[in-house]
């Protein structure tokens, strides 16, 4: 690379983020990198997806403070300090996040390459939406494109998905 | 009641074997793979549309610390074209420690160029001045074989298929003295658009000590090893591709990338020879602009029908004629024509044409390369005929239902392909379509229609149809299955059956688990490498279900077969007189008489606990012929003010012959949201005049099917068919092929004017009625 990225990197070199609950010490960050970059070529979370690079398609959705956050519009430098969740984050050991298990069980998913956007962004919308209508669902995930476009069974999904956390499973 | 209640397995909406992974982020798509001392690749791409390469200066780029590898012609001629036809082809390829490193160097790259005049209007490519626009050729008219069927058999099978003028079959000018009355549809036009992959083009490959491994999405891995072995002269059992999952197929990824620099993507090649070249493992990825070079996959301009009738409705000639432009070709893109008669007389409507005639032309420009989609080539050919069969339905005074029925293809009827080997014979095995009209009219209130004459108001109701066909498979392609039988009541399926996000492996599963008598989740498929599981046909010609599922069935009752007549040794009676169910073999009718499997193990060698029973299958198509078959309806609004489509819904009623898993059947005919988006919504590819180069290379400016956008809703119809032991059929393309007609059907309803140019924008709308 360049005298002048290594400078940059040089001069941030090392940064904190916390992710899926852990603090994790990060090196070589150049300012450039977004949080998408960094959580799958630093930390090697491959769940996060990157399909366009430049914030309109909604597959490299992540958590950053419970709130549904572009990572691929996201510099990385500027998430020190924030509570960053992806889709790995939603695995409990072996027991899936009710969302996920909601995707899988009404097959809300195709190829998959669009799946982690949409648990991460339906996640966020049911604990703040917790009984919404086709309509309330549909906006929410107007952001995510899915090219399988599968878009009746993500959104029996999202409603399977909304019964559980009522439930409390 | 789905006809599958019978089965235990079969017919279930079972989880797929891979959605856990996915959900969880675990699964790795070829993007995903990172391995030690990985390299990175960049591209840079030609600015120009048409141009020749003079002199590439690498010297700067090679500097840049961090950077392994410039190619460029120069040093790899095979991978290089000295000539360029498209904006976005590729011109070098950077190999460094870092993609950020590897992007700066390509910045440094100085390209001479000999820029030369492109022609991207493909009218303006037919004129005879025209400029040329691929190198090596002096027109750019192209033109394709045309197979002739005749000499019918007493079955009324044509038996004899050879190179002719045009496709089709029988003498027009005799069949045209049946007819009463002919409709003609002419100025027909499906716009360019694109396959709709979301995971980005790339591959990850790794050469060390002799051996290659690729990880590339894919819908077939012998393509791309086939290629690597041609032109990197490798021994094709040292070449593996990997595969987990491919993020999106749809016909776009049959080539893989690996069909060489002139005719598509090529990033598998590259990749492949900057590993072989440093022995390192090398990622190249492609962003979302450059997957917007590729992938484009419908371009049928001027198509145009006539079809003759007689005046009872009884369809006697087809004469149809499409123009492609073919960009300057894309192999898989090109291959397109050969499946495009299946709206004609050869298919469709074979039961009662005496004369069909249909020729393909197309003409080559400097647009973005052309690649194949769901459909095939059928979309821009059932768009002019679907509408032309209302329009003779009007004049007729007939219902547009009434139409098809009278001449749509029945079982038994000729099925003729031409594509495909010719093996004798070829006819359709049943058909569905009467039952898919029979549900689809419960859904949309076809009875209350009234013409456009009679609606008021600023929204204009409208309701249309179209039928929609696409043969499966054909004769001389084959698959191969392996089943192994584990001592515990369980098996392993070995089977190279791509994932492209249509739960074929797990329908694979379903059959074993049926005729083994055991669960489903008892069933575990091997399918994620080339190399330990035998060629296995590739996941396009909606044939997945249907060849991969003859062989994996025939492995499996190969592999029971053995298993009772070992369980007929240890039980001392005829392997005919003994059943399995639930790992246990027992006497037919006393399942309390049994012994678990593992009893007939113990017959294979001393210790039969650990050994496999094995059974294989080499399937290969012949005969009777499958398709899919379905109908289309679309109820829609047209806004009168502003020229936009509202409220549109399309119900797609199927015949899937048996659904495997019918939750995944409808999923299927849910990707009519992505074939809309291309007619009703503003997809197409819009080039700069000036340049060539693509303006809408994104999702903001190719604005692709959201959740916001239309309702689909699939009816998954049941006619079992015989070819298949289950009864199955494909399921994976035909529906694609009725949207534009379907929704210009609906319009017309709506609104009395025909739209006959896709997208359907509002500008058009408008202008069809006279207010722009």
């Amino acid at each position: 690379m360049s005298e002048e990225t290594k400078k940059e990197i040089a001069a941030n070199s090392f940064i904190t983020l916390n992710v899926n609950g852990k603090d994790r010490y990060i090196h070589g960050v150049a300012p450039h990198m977004t949080l998408a970059d960094v959580l799958r070529e630093k930390l090697g979370l491959m769940g996060t997806k990157i399909a366009c690079d430049e914030g309109s398609c909604g597959a490299c959705t992540v958590l950053v403070n419970g709130e549904p956050t572009l990572s691929c519009m996201t510099l990385a430098v500027t998430m020190e300090g924030k509570a960053i969740l992806t889709v790995e984050g939603l695995l409990d050991g072996n027991t899936p996040h009710p969302v996920q298990e909601a995707f899988v069980e009404e097959r809300g998913i195709g190829c998959g390459y669009c799946t982690s956007g949409f648990v991460m962004t339906t996640k966020a919308f049911l604990e703040e939406n917790p009984t919404p209508n086709e309509d309330e669902i549909k906006e929410a995930l107007a952001g995510n494109i899915c090219r399988c476009s599968i878009y009746e069974h993500i959104i029996d999904s999202v409603d399977s998905a909304a019964k559980k956390m009522q439930e409390g499973e | 009641m789905m006809m599958s209640d019978e089965f235990r397995v079969i017919g279930k909406e079972v989880k797929d074997v891979s959605a856990f992974d996915k959900a969880t982020g675990k699964i790795k798509f070829s993007n995903d793979i990172r391995l030690p001392g990985m390299l990175h690749a960049a591209m840079l791409r030609s600015p120009h549309a048409r141009a020749n390469v003079i002199s590439i200066d690498a010297i700067a780029a090679q500097a840049l610390p961090g950077v392994k590898l410039v190619m460029t012609k120069d040093n790899f001629p095979i991978l290089f074209l000295a000539s360029i036809s498209w904006v976005g082809q590729d011109v070098a390829c950077v190999v460094a420690e870092d993609l950020h490193t590897a992007q700066e160097a390509c910045a440094l790259i100085n390209v001479e160029y000999e820029v030369l005049p492109f022609v991207i209007d493909p009218y303006k490519a037919m004129e005879p001045d025209a400029p040329i626009a691929m190198a090596g050729t002096e027109s750019n008219l192209r033109s394709y074989d045309h197979m002739f069927f005749s000499e019918k058999n007493e079955d009324g099978l044509y038996t004899k298929r050879e190179k002719g003028e045009h496709e089709g079959f029988g003498d027009m000018e005799a069949g045209r003295k049946e007819a009463d009355l002919f409709v003609k549809a002419e100025g027909y036009v499906t716009a360019k658009a694109q396959a709709p992959l979301f995971e980005t083009s790339g591959c990850a490959a790794d050469f060390s000590d002799g051996k290659l491994t690729i990880y590339v999405p894919t819908q077939s891995t012998v393509m791309p090893r086939f290629n690597i072995s041609q032109m990197f002269k490798l021994t094709l059992s040292k070449i593996n591709c990997i595969n987990y999952a491919t993020g999106g197929g749809f016909g776009g990824r049959l080539g893989a990338g690996s069909n060489g620099p002139a005719n598509e993507a090529n990033y598998t090649m590259l990749a492949t020879a900057a590993t072989i070249e440093l022995g390192l493992p090398v990622s190249l990825r492609y962003p979302r602009c450059d997957d917007f070079y590729y992938y484009w996959g419908r371009s049928g301009m001027d198509t145009k029908t006539e079809i003759g009738f007689k005046s009872d409705g009884t369809l006697v000639t087809m004469d149809t004629e499409c123009w492609r432009n073919e960009s300057t070709g894309g192999q898989i893109g090109v291959g397109t024509q050969s499946f495009d008669c299946t709206a004609t007389g050869n298919m469709l409507y074979s039961h009662n044409c005496i004369a069909n005639k249909y020729v393909k032309k197309s003409v080559a420009t400097n647009s973005p390369v052309f690649v194949g989609w769901q459909g095939f080539g059928n979309p821009e050919v059932f768009f002019p005929v679907e509408c032309a069969m209302d329009d003779a339905a009007e004049e007729m005074g007939m219902d547009p239902i009434e139409l098809r029925r009278k001449n749509h293809m029945r079982g038994g009827d000729n099925f003729l392909p031409i594509t495909y080997d010719w093996d004798g014979p070829s006819w359709l095995g049943h058909t569905g379509l009467d039952k898919c009209l029979d549900e689809g009219l419960k859904r949309v209130d076809w009875a209350g229609r009234k013409p456009a004459s009679e609606k008021t108001g600023n929204l204009r109701h409208g309701i249309g149809m179209a039928l929609c066909v696409q043969q499966n498979a054909g004769d001389g392609l084959s698959s191969d299955s392996i089943v192994k039988l584990q001592s515990d009541g369980s098996a392993i399926l070995l089977c190279n059956y791509q994932d492209i996000g249509q739960s074929g492996r797990s329908a694979q599963c379903q059959i074993v688990a049926e005729a083994l008598g055991i669960a489903y989740e008892k069933v575990k498929i091997s399918a994620d490498q080339s190399e330990s599981t035998p060629y296995t046909h590739y996941q396009s010609c909606s044939s997945g279900t249907w060849i991969v599922g003859n062989a994996t069935y025939n492995a499996t009752m190969a592999a029971k077969k053995q298993l009772m007549e070992r369980a007929a040794m240890v039980m001392g009676m005829p392997a005919e007189n003994l059943e399995t169910m639930d790992g246990m073999i027992y006497p037919k009718g006393m399942p309390d008489k049994g012994m678990p499997w593992i009893a007939a193990f113990m017959t294979v060698s001393h210790y039969g606990f650990w050994n496999d029973i094995i059974g294989h299958n080499h399937f290969r198509a012949t005969g009777a012929k499958p398709a899919e078959q379905g109908v289309g309806f679309v109820e829609l609004d047209v806004d009168v003010e502003t020229g936009e489509l509202k409220n549109i819904r399309y119900v797609q009623s199927q015949d899937c012959g048996r659904a495997i898993n019918p939750r995944v059947v409808a999923a299927h005919y849910l990707s009519i949201h992505h074939g809309l988006e291309a007619v009703t919504g503003a997809c197409e590819q819009i080039l700069d005049p000036k340049t060539g180069k693509i303006l809408n290379d994104n999702f903001y400016d190719y604005p692709v099917a959201s959740i916001l956008d239309h309702k689909v809703e699939p009816i998954v119809v049941e006619v079992a068919d015989p070819s298949h032991p289950y009864g199955a059929v494909g399921i994976g393309q035909g529906f694609m092929n009725g949207i534009a007609s379907a929704v210009s059907n609906a319009i017309y309803n709506a609104i009395g004017v025909r739209l006959k140019e896709t997208p359907f924008t509002p500008d058009k709308v408008l202008k069809a009625l006279g207010k722009i």
